[in-house]
């Protein structure tokens, strides 16, 4: 035991790949959200849902594999961290403001009530609109979340640098089943504490739903 | 605040056409005209039909909505202050009582103590005074409308138009909110102006009842029951069964 520990730390560098995977990930999901709450605002029409042209674009990009592009931006920048990071936050982004509208309640009686008691036009957005689709935007943050530690893997085992992926290629390479699984079992972990958090948030903050 | 014993609101010819299912226009109000007299010291109750433009003609009458033709006007030159309060419950769930009623103040300057005073209150004015720290999200919706209405009071408002708003509400819970209606009519601190498709509800909150009907939205008719509410409703259900005006609630 002791040796399969000693050689996932020091021969795969576990620490350092586990971090680095994690930070991609968490700092996509983090940001991702707080640009996603920004830019909903320019996604919804005046009747709160995406407009004729955005829905068809949206329908679109359902069906376009992220993967491909995130796999050819690490070859053509091959151990960029920077682009592994902007790719994470831009996919985040692009899910959120995809899903969101989809299951987003906006109820047509809250904005009418805003409007009627003068709340401005431009507050509307952050009183209103932003509160009544928390909850569609969280849900839609914990599954993109588990989407992107796939995501992230998948590219990382094609990009050389740091990244749990590496370390699953190298594990592969030796054909180290046990530290293979051991990284499993790691990165799973680690996925369902996170949700666990997401959704502990979802019910502290978003209580209303 | 207007002060005058009544204010009369006039429309004159009101046409509302709505676009559905992206491209087919259908007209909802077709050359409406009537005049109503709103009273201070009573609720004062317009009977609808169900999906007939009720919800448009709401939202014109208090300013939400101004793509229609016709004339909508009151016979003051004075600006009139009105709220809207929708069928469906609309206090913010999201918010406490307390911070609900509070947004109602948003465009007063008023200081902290001033705000607490005057949420205090309609807290009180509304049955609401243990409730400041409750968040609405339930479905009791006789609560919910008492802090819809609180937060529309706050704005101290001409008219207060309220949309069917009792419907989704039991019947005991119903009986509770014509009574608190009568009392905030009573204070004569504005004019209320409730819309119903219930028979039972308008024969119940007023005497003098203005039926609208037909599909689309284009009669109006003025009538004066007096009497036990059941005699009330009798009349005019009668009413509105001879001249076929729609589809109402018994």
């Amino acid at each position: 035991m002791s040796t399969l520990i000693n050689s996932l730390i020091h021969e795969y560098d576990l620490t350092a790949n586990l971090l680095s995977s994690a930070a991609a990930v968490y700092i996509a999901v983090i940001i991702g959200y707080f640009a996603a709450s920004y830019l909903l605002k320019f996604v919804l029409d005046k009747n709160n849902a995406p407009g004729k042209l955005m829905r068809f674009v949206f329908s679109y990009l359902t069906f376009v594999p992220f993967i491909f592009i995130g796999i050819l931006l690490v070859f053509l920048f091959p151990g960029s961290e920077f682009v592994e990071y902007v790719f994470l936050l831009l996919y985040v982004i692009l899910y959120l403001l995809i899903k969101t509208p989809q299951t987003a309640e906006i109820k047509k009686e809250y904005v009418l009530s805003a409007r009627s008691i003068g709340i401005p036009q431009k507050d509307i957005y952050s009183k209103v609109i932003l509160k009544s689709v928390q909850p569609a935007l969280i849900n839609a943050v914990r599954n993109c979340h588990l989407q992107l530690w796939t995501l992230v893997i998948a590219i990382e085992i094609f990009k050389e640098g740091l990244g749990i992926g590496s370390a699953v290629i190298a594990a592969s390479d030796n054909y180290d089943i046990a530290a293979f699984i051991v990284i499993a079992v790691i990165v799973s972990l680690i996925v369902f504490v996170a949700d666990a958090g997401i959704k502990f948030i979802h019910k502290k903050f978003v209580f209303w739903e | 605040m207007n002060k005058q014993n009544t204010l009369q609101l006039s429309v004159n010819g009101l046409n509302k056409t709505v676009t559905k299912f992206d491209d087919v226009k259908q007209t909802i109000i077709d050359n409406l005209t009537f005049n109503i007299e709103l009273k201070q010291d009573s609720v004062n109750v317009i009977l609808a039909p169900n999906g007939k433009g009720r919800l448009h003609l709401q939202l014109i009458l208090s300013g939400l909505e101004n793509t229609y033709t016709g004339k909508v006007s009151w016979n003051t030159t004075s600006e009139i202050k009105t709220v809207y309060i929708p069928e469906q419950p609309s206090s913010f769930p999201w918010l406490n009582v307390k911070e609900n009623v509070e947004l109602g103040l948003v465009n007063f300057n008023l200081s902290k103590e001033e705000k607490e005073t005057e949420v205090k209150k309609l807290l009180n004015l509304c049955g609401l005074e243990w409730y400041d720290s409750h968040f609405p999200h339930n479905n009791s919706y006789g609560f919910r409308f008492r802090i819809s209405l609180a937060r529309a009071l706050a704005l101290k408002p001409d008219v207060v138009f309220i949309d069917n708003s009792f419907s989704l509400a039991d019947a005991q819970t119903r009986q509770e909110l014509c009574s608190l209606l009568f009392e905030i009519a009573k204070t004569n601190i504005c004019r209320i102006v409730y819309t119903t498709s219930s028979i039972s509800e308008a024969a119940t909150l007023s005497d003098d009842i203005l039926i609208l009907g037909k599909s689309p939205l284009s009669f109006a008719e003025n009538i004066k029951t007096n009497g036990s509410r059941d005699e009330k409703r009798k009349n005019i259900a009668q009413r509105i069964f001879s001249v076929n005006y729609g589809d109402f609630d018994l």
